[in-house]
């Protein structure tokens, strides 16, 4: 008995443990790129850099080189950008990694906290742990699950694709009372320009699915994309440097 | 592709399952503390994972193969790994071993497994019962490379020290007799 529930959760773990492999990554010449063991340190190599940084906690089994292009034009801009590495490419199997390395860069003063898919549901977890230690907080893909973050003095941007076909959409609208209070804008223009704290700002890419925050290729289950991936990821810098912007980040 | 692997898998473990009628099987969970990477030296935390192992008695020790199951740097991993246990004390229930296993071990991606290998050496701690079950401890070291995954990565080979803790049981030591009607 004990030996077959064994060897089921190890064909278990076998079968559910494949990740995607990043694709068609470019080197930027204008970011710097610092990998350590516990994490990538993105940084811009001529604009000076600022003192907001991020955190990126990526989707689950993707590897964590995969965003590196997504995330560019913030440390392009200036925005230091450090992707985590999770054990198992689970962002659910990792303690609180913003906590934990968060003195790792004195020079940053505020931090947002991004993730997309599985790696947005650990963003909220940790802020929720520590609100008053983040700024803002970023969701690609992706909504809260066990948090109360209604009452949070932060705010939030939340992007997702028309055309994904892993994010469940009524879930998505049922955790908006779980965030402070929602804004759903459709373009660049109505993104409120006196900043948006204690705001939820969403906003729809029309086109865009699951896979294309990445550069991972197509992910099973996903919808089909009727924008280019370099489309959908030029919409989400602009709309990420826009929300930090009118927040004087 | 990817369900190809798999069928070979379950293959593969269908099989031993069978071969277990003879000698031991044994499980173990194993956690990898990282003390040093290809990029630079330092403790972290390098995953956990599962084996599961076929052992045979051969000469003093015991030949090992087995199917393992990890998550590494890289991702996640399972391998395919054949060693010897090599006896160096023993005393009633008890027995202090050395282990040392190759691995062939596949990182787990939807587009194409990247092959590595394995080598690891782990001194092990076995209490045997009476009733042909028995636990075991090991702490030792690994190495772990995976070439391919150099062309997405910085990061490729791995120094961990496993902590594994597992239990096990001896089967097929009944002897069969022929019996006359």
């Amino acid at each position: 008995m004990l030996h077959s529930f064994f060897y089921l959760l190890l064909m278990t773990c076998i079968l559910t443990s494949c990740s995607y492999l990043p694709e068609d990554i470019q080197p930027n010449v204008a970011v710097s790129q610092e990998e350590t063991t516990d994490y990538i340190v993105l940084r811009p190599k001529t604009a000076p850099s600022k003192t907001t940084g991020v955190f990126f906690y990526h989707g689950g089994l993707v590897d964590y080189h995969a965003y590196i292009p997504m995330l560019e034009p913030l440390a392009e801009a200036g925005y230091p950008v450090v992707i985590f590495k999770l054990v198992g490419n689970l962002a659910i199997l990792n303690s609180n990694k913003t906590e934990t390395y968060m003195d790792d860069f004195t020079d940053i003063q505020n931090w947002v906290v991004a993730g997309h898919s599985l790696g947005g549901v650990k963003a909220c977890l940790d802020v929720n742990k520590q609100p008053d230690a983040y700024i803002g907080i970023i969701l690609m893909g992706s909504y809260p699950f066990n948090v109360q973050l209604a009452d949070w003095s932060g705010t939030v941007l939340s992007l997702y694709g028309e055309q994904d076909g892993l994010l469940d959409i009524n879930e998505l609208e049922e955790s908006k009372d779980l965030l402070p209070s929602a804004l759903v804008i459709d373009s660049l223009s109505q993104m409120p320009t006196s900043g948006t704290s204690n705001q939820s700002i969403y906003h729809e890419i029309k086109g865009g699915n699951h896979a294309y925050f990445g550069n991972y290729g197509s992910q099973n289950g996903d919808g089909v994309a009727t924008i280019s991936r370099e489309e959908q990821q030029a919409e989400i810098a602009a709309y990420i440097l826009s929300f930090f912007q009118v927040n004087q980040w | 592709m990817q369900y190809i692997y798999r069928f070979i898998f379950i293959g593969i473990l269908c099989f031993w399952v069978q071969a277990s009628q003879a000698q031991q099987i044994s499980f173990t969970s194993n956690a990898y503390l990282g003390i040093a990477n290809n990029l630079e030296a330092g403790y972290f935390y390098n995953g956990g994972g599962l084996d599961f192992t076929y052992t045979h008695e051969a000469g003093k020790g015991r030949i090992l193969v087995g199917l393992n199951y990890r998550m590494i740097h890289w991702g996640n991993q399972v391998g395919l790994s054949a060693g010897y246990d090599f006896p160096f004390w023993q005393k009633g229930a008890w027995r202090a071993s050395v282990a040392s296993e190759m691995e062939l071990a596949f990182a787990l991606f939807f587009q194409k497994p990247l092959l590595g290998w394995t080598v690891n050496c782990v001194p092990m701690l076995e209490w045997k019962s009476k009733k042909a079950f028995f636990v075991n401890i090991g702490l030792g070291l690994q190495f772990n490379h995976n070439p391919a995954y150099a062309n997405y990565g910085r990061i490729n080979s791995a120094l961990d020290i496993p902590i594994k803790i597992g239990f096990g049981f001896t089967l097929g030591n009944r002897k069969r007799t022929l019996t006359a009607d």
